[in-house]
């Protein structure tokens, strides 16, 4: 009866440990994941360069050169810009009067260019309005050359004239 | 008879105890998001995020040669609204024994593997960039990346 | 009636406001030299006298018409003259008619300011046309010479100088 009695507090111990054991194991997820989130706000934006400050028209025979090609050469122009992809990009171009050489004047309309690169166009200069230079429908940067001309002529006054052009490129 | 019993019923529940002892996997991410800064493409081709994510891990009950890894894939490409930007313009550098990755992607690519048992929770920081363009539309991007430690 | 004009109203100033999201400026300065620059150019010539009895020709005209191009860029306010003279009179070996007896009628064909006419000479400059300010200008000489019984015959010939003067 006692040997009965010990075997079964030992056979209750093992029972006690084994569930023990048992119970200190968990079923662990697998596969297992987290995460986190990644953010980046794009906002409109506009960014130009005019590869040149100045542009030179020098003296010629009308007769020999009916249109005068600046000195320097086409403006090289890169426009950059963000948008919605909806709505336009545009380069547009002003002078701020007329060349000017003291009391004399050269139309300024007698400025043409040609726009060579995608979305660049060709255009004549004014004074009064805004002309559009270049037009795109989207994000992006965009590389182009404008050269530029000036009607020669017999009736321009001896002077040294000059003007300012003012590039805007914008985007809503 | 009853200890007879009384070991039977020892060895069944030790044998349903050696069934329950499964790879027991920890995995944490912090923080739950950041952010890439927007910049000018022309003095910021590669975009840094603005902190680096911290990435806890631990496999144990793998036993000794139980193989495991950790992986990291994206959920989507960075959208919005309708307009996305491509999830592989994502790259990662990460603290060793991590690897780092050149593009980031929808499909899971292998960041780290072992085998056998860890004793402490691991943990390694990754820090993410984001290759710039003027091309990207005007928007609020986001996109999920996600961490998975598994056994095959 | 009153609601539709407010409504009217606050469309058009909603239009008229284009607000961009983004925008740049750049500036370019555009310079233009015009320099004082003289061309002439002279067609038509030379000019010959045919042979005539003084008694029914008594004025030689030349059938070649002279055309003459004067082109100048100057000051708004500067005067061009073009002037003519001759290097000798009408010579033919040891023989001369006077340079005297040539004259021309002048007449535009752009522009203005070609002289109506002028008689020719060696010894001065005569004014052919003049101009205030840039311009292309354009204009013709019809030469005549007073024929006499009195001339040696002979192939008579003379150079006649046009100076066009650009301040």
């Amino acid at each position: 009866m006692c040997r009965e009695l010990r075997q079964l507090k030992i056979g209750g111990w093992l029972l006690m440990a084994m569930v023990l054991v048992a119970a200190a194991d968990t079923r662990a997820q697998n596969p297992l994941t987290a995460s986190t989130t990644a953010h980046f706000a794009v906002t409109a934006q506009t960014k130009l360069a005019v590869s040149a400050a100045i542009l030179t028209f020098p003296n010629s025979d009308p007769d020999t050169v009916p249109m005068i090609q600046a000195s320097e050469g086409g403006v090289p122009i890169t426009a950059s810009a963000r948008n919605s992809g909806t709505n336009q990009v545009i380069l547009s171009v002003v002078a701020s009067d007329d060349l000017l050489s003291g009391v004399n004047r050269i139309n300024i309309s007698q400025l043409r260019w040609t726009g060579s690169g995608p979305g660049f166009v060709d255009g004549t200069m004014s004074k009064t309005t805004a002309q559009t230079a270049g037009l795109w429908t989207t994000s992006g940067s965009y590389s182009g050359t404008m050269t530029f001309a000036l009607v020669n002529s017999w009736t321009y006054a001896v002077g040294t004239y000059g003007t300012t052009l003012t590039y805007t490129l914008s985007t809503p | 008879m009853k200890l007879a019993t009384i070991a039977l019923a020892a060895l069944v529940v030790l044998g349903l105890g050696r069934e329950a002892r499964a790879q027991q996997f920890t995995l944490t991410v912090s923080p739950a998001s950041f952010t890439f800064p927007s910049n000018d493409p022309d003095l910021v081709p590669i975009i840094a995020a603005d902190q680096p994510v911290d990435i806890g891990y631990k496999a144990a009950g793998m036993g000794k040669n139980g193989a495991w890894h950790l992986s990291i894939r994206a959920n989507t490409d960075l959208v919005s609204g309708g307009d996305s930007i491509s999830v592989t313009n994502i790259s990662w550098t990460a603290g060793a024994p991590l690897a780092s990755g050149t593009a980031l992607t929808t499909s899971d690519q292998t960041l780290y593997s072992s085998i056998g048992n860890m004793t402490a929770i691991q943990h390694s920081l990754l820090t993410f960039s984001l290759a710039n363009s003027w091309t990207y539309k005007v928007g609020n991007y986001s996109t999920t990346i996600v961490f998975t430690l598994s056994a095959p | 009636m009153k609601k539709v004009l407010l409504t009217l109203a606050m469309v058009t100033l909603m239009a008229g406001a284009v607000a961009f999201a983004a925008s740049d400026t750049k500036n370019l300065t555009i310079n233009a030299t015009v320099s004082s620059t003289a061309k002439l150019t002279l067609t038509g010539g030379p000019v010959n006298f045919p042979d005539a009895d003084p008694d029914v020709t008594s004025t030689i005209t030349s059938a070649n018409v002279v055309t003459i191009d004067a082109k100048a860029k100057t000051g708004s306010a500067s005067a061009i003259t073009l002037t003519c003279k001759a290097n000798t009179d009408l010579t033919s070996g040891g023989n001369t008619i006077g340079i005297d007896q040539i004259s021309w009628d002048g007449a535009d064909t752009i522009g203005t300011g070609f002289a109506a006419s002028g008689t020719m000479s060696n010894a001065a400059d005569i004014a052919v046309g003049g101009w205030t300010g840039s311009g292309a200008r354009q204009g013709t000489q019809t030469y005549k010479l007073v024929n006499s019984w009195t001339y040696a015959t002979g192939s008579y010939s003379a150079v006649v100088v046009y100076t066009l003067t650009v301040p």
